[in-house]
């Protein structure tokens, strides 16, 4: 049996507790291990409230493996209101490794101030832009961060600088 | 200004509504951007129809210079990381 193709566009693993239906903190650590062998990072789907994705309990597995970025998904997704919308950010604050991030795949990402408001919490180092296309429109995701209320520095860290610093192969460096 | 897009996604026809774009035709648009400078992707239809989609999407990314790759698993299968992901199935 042949194994996971080595490829030099791989960057890593993508998972989906919500759609699959398993606990993520249960899988975590071993898919973290195995992430760190190989210099991959790992993206997982993720919300305010959604089921499997614990993020509280994931963040401190994820702290004992400061090498392996780990993203996750949909900043935002699920709120239920401007009460709860930056539950994910608040958990992220609290870790002491930076290696967790949060992308901006989202239809949450429309609402007022909360690319913005997530900024001031975590800094704009741990954010990284992501479109969710063809589920969303790219051209609308791309221009919330192009018009939005923050520093240029942090739009250039969003954009494109945080992905090159934390996957240092997408620009062909090791 | 340089884009990189970490989150797109690859999947066939018939996973959304016939009206949600799919398949290739989106992810070569959105690429026309010149600003675009690499978008990741993942496959959908991994999570449907089994691991072997991976494999399908890796080739086209491997066909363009933009596309990456994150590989879809399902960490619940035994020694997942061993397995070819065209011989994998749920």
């Amino acid at each position: 049996m042949g194994k996971i193709p080595q490829s030099s566009k791989i960057l890593g693993l993508k998972l989906h507790p919500t759609w699959q239906n398993y606990e993520l903190d249960k899988y975590l650590p071993l898919v973290l291990e195995i992430s760190k062998r190989k210099k991959w990072g790992v993206l997982t789907h993720s919300g305010v409230k959604e089921p499997y994705v614990n993020i509280g309990k994931s963040i401190k597995i994820a702290d004992k493996y400061p090498e392996v970025p780990i993203i996750f998904a949909h900043l935002g997704n699920g709120f239920s209101n401007y009460k709860d919308v930056l539950t994910q950010i608040n958990y992220l604050s609290n870790t002491k490794n930076c290696n967790t991030l949060i992308d901006t795949s989202s239809l949450a990402i429309h609402l007022s101030g909360l690319l913005e408001e997530s900024i001031k919490k975590i800094g704009s180092k741990r954010i990284v832009f992501g479109t969710d296309l063809p589920l969303h429109l790219p051209e609308s995701q791309l221009s919330r961060i192009t018009h939005g209320n923050i520093k240029d520095l942090d739009r250039e860290n969003i954009l494109y600088k945080n992905a090159i610093s934390y996957f240092p192969s997408l620009k062909g460096e090791n | 200004m340089m884009i990189i897009d970490m989150h797109g996604h690859y999947y066939s026809k018939n996973l959304y509504p016939d009206w949600v774009p799919y398949g290739l035709d989106p992810l070569l648009k959105w690429t026309e951007n010149p600003n675009i400078e690499i978008v990741v992707l993942s496959s959908l239809d991994v999570f449907e129809r089994g691991m072997g989609e991976n494999q399908k999407l890796l080739q086209i990314c491997e066909n363009n210079i933009k596309l990456w790759q994150w590989i879809s698993i399902d960490p619940r299968i035994h020694y997942w990381w061993e397995k070819s992901p065209n011989l994998l199935k749920y």
